[in-house]
């Protein structure tokens, strides 16, 4: 049993989760909701164990390194912290409803790293660039940021699928057992909050590493500019938010425009523009 | 004068020039920085929509406008700037506009509130007592609050009134933000003004004291000398590169004042002056280090390819005849020695080890590496630990404002005839939800403590 076979199982147990959710949202049975919640978690520790053992495999190839190093780890990753940061909100607010709209993404990124023909999935060693301390603080800091941004995005579509309801006035049976729209409302804020700190701590990251590898903290590469207009985009709603009141339908919809802003800072950019970055793409 | 304040002094300017910033430096991510003209004209002609490309007259057209509006080096150009500018103004007039109110808002006498604007308060909560000595209650309910970690104060008049607040400067957290901004634009300031960046090729065995701008390609002088000994090109067994780095020694004066083995990501540093391995370049030439082992003497000689090389102290003559490489890395050298007492030899060594030979018997080594140069990055930035400072004040600035409040908890004891009762009443500035949970909970605590 390798990584790349943990991995691969790991793709499917996550959509067996999706499915897992998508049953407790439409038919609301709570003993199958208690099994989404645990098959979840039980396939998220396998998945760190397939991390673990992929980094575990890098020292026995010779160059052991984080596995945090190309687009198929960056993936993995970004659907490992997807999870982590889910199971952390279903067990504060007890809502098992919110799973449909966030366990997709993470089973979107593992499905696409494992699938995808342009992704390389070989455990390479690090070019000189990449070795250095600031590797793990860098990506972690930014795909946790990322991923609370994803969960922003899941937890907007949900309070517009819900508020389009409520305008509606059909106060029928699918929607209404999501939680009210300021509760959904305060977590849109809060994740949002919680990824743009992380977000900065990932642009700060990548100045600091950028200065020790080359002596300049900030040189307008592509993905450096694009991590700042995600981070103006975020900083723009968080104003929008407390300085205008806006709050509802819009910040949902902010919170959903976001996500392309991030995945094109996360992914476009590595494949659509060149620059410093590049070798993330590989 | 007033209307210009309160232009700058506007959170819409701030959405306004942020979306203004976020949308130009997209284009920067679009159309690759600082190439020529022709470079423009070529980029722009191959652009293609829906198949067809724009060709060279719309390419020429649209290469024009980006140097006129210097597209082509958008981050440095002045309307960038001005935006960054307004950005600047904006952030201190808007900071400088309501931090008198927020300072006013946190030093406020929370004591002297009439029972009128408290019972607009929406966060509240009755607790209803046997007790009907107002003085009594209060003592205890003092003890309570402050063993819950509410530090309490009494009002000075109204005898039935405690009031308890939780960090009140969490409401400058904003404007730390807004400073580390500032911070971090005086940071980049400095270092554009009193630092350099440049570049350098420096060969093996050569030295320089002068790098090249990167901004101009004009000569600056590093005040020191710096020499590159060696540089080292590591692969793994896939073929990848694996590191790059250099042997530097920096001189004074003619003196070796210190020397230092640099990589991609661990640079040297002397002076204030910091190189990086950035770069390097592959020479036809090789550097040949001879040992005579009888009389220890060493030389280590620039030898271009097939080229005879005279060590007179080692009295010999030397080559490098032949050289084989797989997939660009050189794999092997044929050497060629003679001392002309004897015939002379012919053999093959690996590149980067010692070989021993021998002419009669007198013993010798040889040791043969591909000459490069090695591209340095050279900077100067007294700016950078402001920017880092600034950096740190963000996330501390951050951190304040959102997840920290500035909370407020009254408590007022009421007699009504022979019903006695705590009335709590609460705000916040932040996160309204996470303190009705903690103020419901504190009043429970409370209830249970003070009816016990």
């Amino acid at each position: 049993m390798d990584s790349s076979f943990i991995l691969g199982v790991t793709t499917l147990t996550y959509l067996f989760s999706t499915v897992l959710y998508l049953i407790v949202f439409l038919f609301k049975s709570n003993k199958v909701g208690v099994f989404a919640t645990w098959f979840t978690l039980a396939s998220f520790i396998f998945q760190t164990f397939g991390v673990c053992l992929r980094w575990y495999e890098s020292y026995k190839l010779g160059f052991g390194h984080a596995p945090l190093t190309n687009m198929y780890e960056s993936l993995v990753f970004f659907s490992w912290t997807i999870i982590a940061l889910y199971l952390y909100l279903e067990f504060k607010y007890k809502v098992r409803t919110l799973g449909i709209f966030i366990v997709p993404f993470a089973f979107l990124s593992m499905a696409y790293g494992s699938l995808a023909p342009e992704i390389n999935r070989d455990i390479s060693p690090l070019i000189p660039a990449l070795q250095s301390n600031w590797l793990i603080s860098h990506v972690v800091t930014c795909f946790i940021g990322y991923a609370a941004f994803a969960l922003a995005a899941g937890m907007g579509i949900m309070y517009l699928a819900k508020s389009a309801q409520s305008d509606n006035k059909k106060q029928s049976g699918l929607l209404a057992t999501l939680p009210e729209l300021p509760v959904i409302d305060d977590i849109i804020h809060k994740t949002m909050i919680f990824g743009f700190i992380w977000l900065s701590g990932g642009i700060i990251t990548g100045a600091v590493w950028a200065n020790s590898a080359w002596g300049t903290y900030w040189s307008w590469d592509p993905k450096e500019t694009w991590s700042l207009i995600t981070w103006f985009f975020y900083a723009i709603t968080l104003h929008a938010r407390y300085t205008r009141g806006l709050n509802g339908k819009v910040i949902a919809w902010l919170a959903v425009i976001g996500l392309i802003f991030v995945l094109f800072t996360y992914y476009g950019v590595n494949f659509l523009l060149s620059g410093l970055h590049s070798y993330g793409s590989q | 004068m007033n209307s210009l304040w309160n232009f700058f002094a506007s959170v819409r300017l701030a959405i306004v020039i942020l979306c203004i910033i976020a949308f130009t430096s997209i284009f920067g991510t679009l159309i690759p920085q600082g190439n020529s003209f022709e470079w423009y004209v070529n980029f722009f002609s191959h652009i293609s929509f829906s198949g067809t490309p724009l060709g060279p007259d719309t390419g020429q057209r649209f290469a024009v406008i980006t140097t006129l509006l210097d597209i082509d080096k958008m981050y440095s150009s002045w309307w960038y700037y001005l935006f960054l500018t307004i950005l600047i103004i904006n952030l201190i007039v808007c900071s400088i506009d309501r931090i008198p109110t927020v300072l006013k808002q946190i030093k406020m006498d929370n004591l002297s509130f009439t029972q009128a604007r408290l019972d607009k308060m929406k966060l509240n909560r009755q607790i209803s007592l046997q007790n009907t000595d107002t003085q009594s209650i209060m003592s205890s309910l003092e003890t309570i609050v402050s063993s819950l970690g509410w530090k309490t104060q009494k009002s000075p008049t109204n005898q039935a009134m405690l009031f308890s607040e939780k960090s009140p400067w969490s409401r400058m957290g904003v404007y730390i933000v807004h400073l580390s901004i500032l911070v971090i634009f005086a940071g980049a300031l400095i270092g554009n003004l009193l630092g350099f960046k440049a570049s350098v090729m420096l060969p093996e065995t050569r030295q320089t004291d002068i790098v090249y701008s990167t901004k101009d390609s004009s000569a600056v002088n590093l005040g020191f000398t710096v020499r590159c000994d060696s540089f080292t090109l590591e692969y793994y067994d896939n073929g990848m590169p694996k590191e790059y780095m250099s042997e530097l020694t920096v001189l004074e004066n003619g003196k070796e004042v210190k020397k230092a083995h640099i990589e991609v990501n661990k640079p040297l540093r002397y002076n204030g002056i910091t190189f990086y391995q950035a770069s390097y370049e592959p020479y036809q030439d090789f550097v040949v280090t001879l040992k005579d082992i009888q009389q220890s003497v060493t030389t280590k000689l620039l030898t271009p390819f097939q080229q005879q090389i005279k060590w007179p102290e080692g009295n010999l003559s030397y080559g490098v005849i032949n050289a084989d490489s797989i997939q660009n890395r050189l794999a092997r050298m044929k050497i060629w020695v003679s001392d002309s007492a004897n015939p002379p030899q012919t053999f093959w060594v690996k590149p980067n080890e010692e070989t021993p030979f021998q002419i009669n018997d007198k013993k010798y080594t040889i040791y043969v590496k591909q000459m490069f140069a090695t591209g340095l990055q050279v900077a100067q930035d007294p700016g950078v630990w402001v920017v880092y400072l600034g950096c740190l004040l963000m996330l501390v600035g951050l951190y304040v404002s959102f997840f920290m409040s500035h909370r407020k908890i009254w408590f007022v004891v009421k007699n009504s005839g022979s019903a006695t009762s705590i009335i709590m009443y609460g705000t916040t500035n932040k996160n309204k939800m996470g303190f009705t949970t903690v103020f419901q909970s504190l009043a429970d605590n409370i209830e249970q403590q003070i009816t016990a």
